[in-house]
């Protein structure tokens, strides 16, 4: 019975129950649970808590007794995907819940839009937030600690939440508002082309960084010559580079060259002995 | 090239776009399935998700085996996924054996096997992957490029 | 400077707590990014009074763990606990030991580097905890119980600040004594040796890290091109 309803509604709006919403307040209370919505990550079924967690109050304000479960059990299924992104998919959901309680749809429309969103949202906020805006956001702010700007971790903050937040709010209530059709809005948003673009604003960061840093390594210490020192220390970093790219961890390499280095100097002092010791 | 191979429920997702992508250095992203090239919700966010310089395409197992063997895609770097490890079965069957398959994500259901945090594999699927590594084709798990492979041979051998 | 274990106790706890709740931010709670240990480090020293030191700690520490990347079911070395670590081992040694110098601040590194591998390990142990809260919810859904569904995250986070508070107590503890008891003993050779190593390999190692998170080509060269642009003009003024 429910599948037949969920076929007929795109085309008979008509002589059904009207559509009970839920309210400003519940999405705000959505919203807000939203934020701890990784807080009962699980391997089993992943973010399956957080989600029946954050869109809760809704349910209870839709269902009741047997309905109350069964909307409860519903969401407790395996859920993965970007935190940030899930707020669109909650809003959406929230939409999609009202009709099924106005019994315009089926439930297994609700399922369905749910495992179909969950992938293609993770691979735009994974590569838009964690592979892109941190890593372009964290570089410019290192440069800046770099050239002695000490407020520079804030203007990460600032710059990596001004995105965070915006998506999280505005794709809450847009995806509230446009139900199963927030893709739309996504489209226009255009995450995609700025996770490309943002790399090389995150390569021209670490290259002013880097330039800082070996800058303020080779100042004072002209043991070799300050321009010397730099080239030594840019075929370093080189090497390093192209050993993390041959899978040698970032671990390895850190105790690794740490002992080679000491040997080095060490071994080298015993024999002759530059460095006096004592004081 | 040789296309890679993967069993991933959650087809493109972010392990497929922020590590597989630039490591692979992928041209085009292949998706060979029943169900999903009929999906247009899916077929439409799955479009949205994968940067515009990859091709990206969904077909139907038969249609994808074909294309594969008759190596229409010349030297592209291609990524085929699948959303069960019975569809890489089927396509292994159907005209296209290929020689290394990635296991990434299989999620968990009650009557399956735990073999990593992110692969569960029930008792069909063992066997029809042992079916695969009699004929010679080498079954790895992995989720990210960074992490060590887990050899299924191996993983099943350990257990007995 | 006279040693008072009471009051070293007193500050590590501080850190502990200040550093356990920020950690929360990583994963469960806001993901605001004050995990980063761009802001723990600084955060840190500001309550120590030692903002200049913390904020290139912070710094290099976050180069050194950019790459590490929370992408989909796979767990991540955890830096935030090593940043914790390693920034309040440097900031309580400059309060009880001594000035923190480039060898002390290696040494720090190279002591909570690991911690980052065991939480990681914990992380892994504490998603498989969580378990029973997935049985929780169920038995709350079959039960009608919204109450008992939404007290399940708070549990959750309770748990991941216990297990990653006492970690971070630990090893907090564990990398003071190290570094306490052995840069005494380091003669001027050993400290030259322990600055190269902060002076030069770890920015170079950060550096390295910090350019595999670069994913195209074209963009690798255009970080070359502003370090070699940035370089030359800082030298250019230097002459002037």
């Amino acid at each position: 019975m429910s599948t037949l309803q969920g076929t007929l509604a795109a085309g008979a709006p008509a002589a059904e129950a009207p559509v009970r919403r839920v309210g400003r307040v519940t999405l705000f209370r959505v919203l807000w649970r939203s934020f701890f919505f990784q807080a009962a990550c699980n391997y089993e079924r992943m973010q399956n808590v957080g989600f029946a967690f954050c869109i809760l109050p809704a349910l209870t304000r839709l269902y009741q007794g047997e309905d109350l479960k069964r909307a409860m059990t519903r969401h407790l299924e395996f859920f993965n995907s970007h935190p940030y992104m899930t707020d669109a998919l909650l809003g959406a959901t929230v939409r999609l819940e009202e009709e099924h309680a106005a019994g315009r749809i089926g439930e297994e429309r609700i399922q369905g839009f749910k495992a179909t969103m969950m992938g293609p949202m993770a691979a735009i906020g994974d590569s838009f937030f964690w592979a892109s805006l941190k890593p372009f956001a964290a570089a410019l702010a290192v440069a800046g600690v770099f050239s002695d700007v000490p407020w520079a971790p804030l203007v990460f903050l600032l710059l990596y939440n001004m995105f965070h937040l915006v998506l999280r709010i505005y794709g809450l209530f847009a995806g509230y508002r446009m139900g199963e059709r927030v893709f739309e809005k996504l489209y226009q948003i255009d995450l995609v082309q700025f996770s490309d673009r943002s790399h090389y604003l995150a390569g021209v960061c670490i290259g002013v960084g880097g330039a800082l840093l070996v800058e303020h390594a080779t100042r004072s210490r002209a043991a070799l010559g300050q321009n010397l020192e730099s080239v030594l220390l840019i075929a370093l970093v080189l090497i390093l580079f192209q050993l993390l790219k041959r899978k040698v961890t970032m671990i390895w390499l850190l105790y690794g060259f740490t002992l080679l280095c000491l040997g080095m100097i060490l071994g080298l002092n015993a024999f002759f002995p530059l460095i006096e010791r004592g004081e | 090239m040789n296309p890679f191979y993967r069993v991933d429920n959650r087809l493109v997702h972010g392990q497929i776009i922020a590590t597989w992508m630039p490591h692979l250095r992928l041209q085009r992203i292949l998706i060979a399935s029943d169900t999903v090239p009929n999906n247009a919700l899916q077929m439409t966010m799955f479009r949205m998700a994968i940067p515009q310089q990859l091709q990206f395409e969904a077909l139907p197992i038969k249609n994808a085996a074909r294309a594969l063997a008759g190596r229409v895609y010349g030297n592209e770097k291609v990524l085929v996924l699948f959303e069960t490890v019975a569809d890489a079965v089927r396509l292994f069957n159907g005209g296209n054996p290929f020689a290394l398959l990635n296991i990434g994500n299989v999620h968990h259901a009650a009557d399956r096997r735990r073999f990593t945090n992110a692969v569960y594999l029930g008792d069909a699927d063992i066997e029809a992957l042992k079916g695969l590594m009699e004929r010679g084709t080498r079954i790895e798990i992995r989720s990210l490029p960074t992490e060590p492979p887990i050899d299924l041979h191996q993983a099943l051998s350990e257990v007995r | 400077m006279s040693f008072d274990p009471l009051q070293l106790s007193r500050d590590a706890l501080q850190v502990t707590l200040v550093g356990g709740l920020l950690a929360l931010d990583r994963r469960g709670a806001f993901q605001l990014m004050v995990s980063q240990p761009l802001v723990v480090i600084p955060v840190l020293g500001l309550m120590f009074g030692q903002l200049d030191t913390a904020l290139w700690m912070g710094a290099l520490v976050q180069l050194l763990w950019m790459a590490s990347l929370i992408v989909g079911a796979s767990v991540p070395p955890n830096e935030t606990l090593a940043s914790v670590v390693i920034g309040g081992t440097v900031l309580l040694y400059a309060r009880h030991f001594g000035t923190p110098d480039v060898a002390v601040q290696a040494m720090a590194i190279l002591v909570g580097a690991p911690v980052a591998w065991v939480g990681r390990w914990l992380d892994i142990r504490l998603e498989r905890e969580n378990l029973s809260l997935c049985a929780r919810a169920d038995e709350a859904a079959r039960a009608g119980a919204p109450f008992a569904l939404s007290r399940l995250p708070a549990v959750g986070l309770l748990r991941t600040f216990a297990a990653e508070g006492s970690l971070i107590a630990l090893g907090l503890v564990l990398s003071i004594l190290c570094v306490a008891i052995a840069r005494p003993l380091l003669g001027r050779p050993e400290v030259k040796a322990f600055e190269v190593v902060g002076i030069y390999l770890l920015p170079a190692l950060g550096l390295a890290v910090a350019l595999t998170t670069v994913r195209r080509r074209r963009a690798l060269l255009l970080s070359a091109a502003s370090f070699v642009l940035v370089l030359i003009g800082l030298r250019y003024l230097e002459v002037q």
